[in-house]
């Protein structure tokens, strides 16, 4: 076993090294964290609008009798005016996710290069703009005949284009700084602010990117580029088909988290920092596919227990645009327990059943940041990294914990899509918000964490045999 | 005045551990100042400091910032006294370094 171990980490510290180095990955994982609290808001705003303010039968207002269901013509007006609120929120919030990112993700890789990343950003969301189709298709009346009409079809400001968005930051910040550091630029004499001179010196690597975007968006739009009978109406459509499509079949499944939720903790065992180490996963897959339910309950297409409300419109959905099980909620609600490896069980396990008061002392001193899902004092206090004899059940735990709640959703036990919520929520109270005020949900949150204390007493009780054998032969 | 930096990857649990060593400095009546900061954003941290601890879990960066600091006495903290938040450790950990 010890073998074992030093085998893998000497495998594994290059690997993490490279993937937490990499300045792409970096930019991606602080792009993304800036847009956080916006994504949390929007996520809320949905949340209520399903749960409290909601006109359907058996809803919370309709069952307490202050809204009367049966007859729409007299809801009462403050009700629609609140749910306005919630959708213009969400419209600020996550209808425009790949809007966000385009400008977070261009700034963070420019600052991280050593530039200013201000102008980099402007010039991302500019070229964002140019690669999306700005004519639609829509009926002229309901089932009508579909007209060409000059507009830009919100879904490509939505998660769903969340790629397109990395690639297009990705691509004006390396162009932009390119030409910074050969010093292609128009240079100011130096009485000139250096604000100004630096919007200047943005002018030629600017007018290379837009010119560069704007005839591919032409070379797609007029369909001279084309496979066979495939034509792309944009740069976005066509990133969406070739990536987005593909990623989010092979990456995007059961077997997709299971890989990131077994190498979160494979990474923690040798004391790295696994969620940090695999957030580009977590940012281009699971995070977006939360945000992407989100979009089609807002929508009023599917809602949290996986029922399809507009079946044309669900037809419609591109394979980037369906609703999905595999989320980050999924392992924040039922699987992250008080950190990677739901170590909160492991912690109730010490408090149970551990005759060693050192490992019992940590245990109670990790128990409230565990509340809150931060588990280093325990990954390192007890400690689990580089202990063999939790080796098994700390990598076994979490496949365990997606195969139980994906039976679960399967079997219709509980809600079906989950919506973005704080990583940091506690047990339960996580699983509530993000599966839409559900106490289903928030229930098996429970009875994943029973699982877990379960699966790590009697590792705990292997450690007392050891801690006792140890006592003894000391004593003698 | 002695200048330790603590440097992880996002600077939460480690902000902890700073808070801990400020007490205990504060105790020992020793003047010192003690910041966390990210991994990613030690650009402009260079001559800012007399000695650099890394969080545990991320040991893999000791060259880069190591080098991103101008070669300052830099060290892992220790893993237990991480994890417990043991302030006293940890300081007394920095001031041998900086020996």
């Amino acid at each position: 076993m010890e073998k074992f171990i030093s085998k893998l980490e000497k495998y594994l510290l290059p690997v993490a090294e490279k993937l937490n180095g990499q300045r792409h990955l970096a930019s991606l994982r602080d792009g993304f964290i800036a847009t956080m609290p916006l994504l949390i808001i929007g996520a809320f705003a949905i949340m209520f609008k399903n749960v409290v303010f909601n006109i359907s039968e058996g809803s919370l207002l309709v069952s307490l009798g202050i809204v009367n269901a049966v007859d729409p013509a007299n809801y009462p007006i403050w009700m629609t005016n609140i749910n306005l609120v919630l959708d213009n929120i969400y419209n600020g919030s996550l209808a425009i996710t790949a809007l966000l990112v385009v400008y977070t993700i261009a700034f963070n890789l420019t600052e991280i290069k050593g530039y200013k990343g201000v102008e980099a950003g402007v010039l991302s969301l500019a070229a964002f703009f140019i690669a999306v189709p700005f004519m639609m298709e829509v009926p002229i009346s309901e089932g009508g005949e579909l007209i060409s009409v000059m507009a830009i079809n919100p879904s490509f400001f939505g998660p769903a284009n969340i790629i397109t968005a990395i690639l297009i930051a990705f691509f004006v910040s390396e162009v932009y700084t390119y030409f910074l550091k050969r010093e292609i630029t128009i240079k100011m004499p130096s009485e000139v602010p250096p604000a100004v001179g630096r919007s200047f010196a943005a002018l030629l690597p600017g007018a290379f990117i837009l010119v560069v975007i704007a005839i591919l968006q032409m070379l797609f739009t007029t369909e001279i580029i084309s496979f066979g009978t495939y034509t792309f109406d944009s740069i976005s459509s066509f990133i969406q088909l070739i990536i987005g499509a593909p990623l989010r079949i092979v990456g995007g499944g059961y077997f997709g988290l299971m890989v990131y939720a077994t190498m979160v903790n494979v990474f923690w065992f040798f004391g790295i920092h696994g969620p940090n180490t695999l957030a580009f996963m977590d940012q281009s897959i699971f995070s977006p596919a939360a945000v992407q339910n989100a979009v089609l309950i807002q929508q009023g297409i599917v809602d949290f227990s996986g029922n399809i409300l507009n079946q044309a419109a669900y037809d419609n959905l591109s394979t980037v645009e369906l609703p999905s099980i595999y989320t980050k909620t999924l392992v924040d609600s039922y699987v992250f327990l008080g950190g990677s490896g739901a170590t909160l069980g492991l912690i109730i396990a010490l408090l149970l059943a551990s005759k060693n008061e050192a490992n019992k002392k940590i245990a109670k001193y990790s128990f409230t940041p565990a509340l809150f899902n931060i588990n280093e004092p325990l990954l390192f206090g007890l400690p689990i990294v580089f202990n063999p004899i939790l080796f098994i059940p700390f990598i076994l735990i979490q496949p365990i914990l997606v195969t139980t709640a994906t039976l679960a959703i399967n079997f219709g036990l509980i809600p079906m899509y989950g919506i973005t919520i704080p990583w940091t929520s506690p047990v339960g109270l996580g699983a509530f918000l993000g599966y839409g005020g559900s106490f289903t949900a928030m229930a098996f949150a429970f009875f994943q964490l029973a699982l877990s204390t379960l699966l790590y007493y009697p590792f705990v009780v292997a450690m007392n045999r050891i801690h006792l054998n140890k006592n003894e032969k000391e004593g003698e | 005045m002695q200048r330790i930096l603590l440097v992880c990857s996002q600077g939460m649990s480690t902000s902890i551990l700073v808070q801990k060593m400020q007490n205990e400095a504060k105790e020992q009546g020793i003047e010192v100042l003690i910041e966390a900061h990210a991994n990613a954003s030690l650009e402009n941290q260079k001559g800012n400091w007399d000695v650099c601890l890394l969080g545990p879990q991320i040991r893999y960066a000791k060259k880069q910032v190591q080098a991103a600091l101008d070669d300052i006495p830099t060290d892992i903290i220790n893993m237990q006294a991480y994890g417990m938040g043991d302030g006293k450790a940890v300081l007394k950990q920095a001031f041998e370094l900086m020996q």
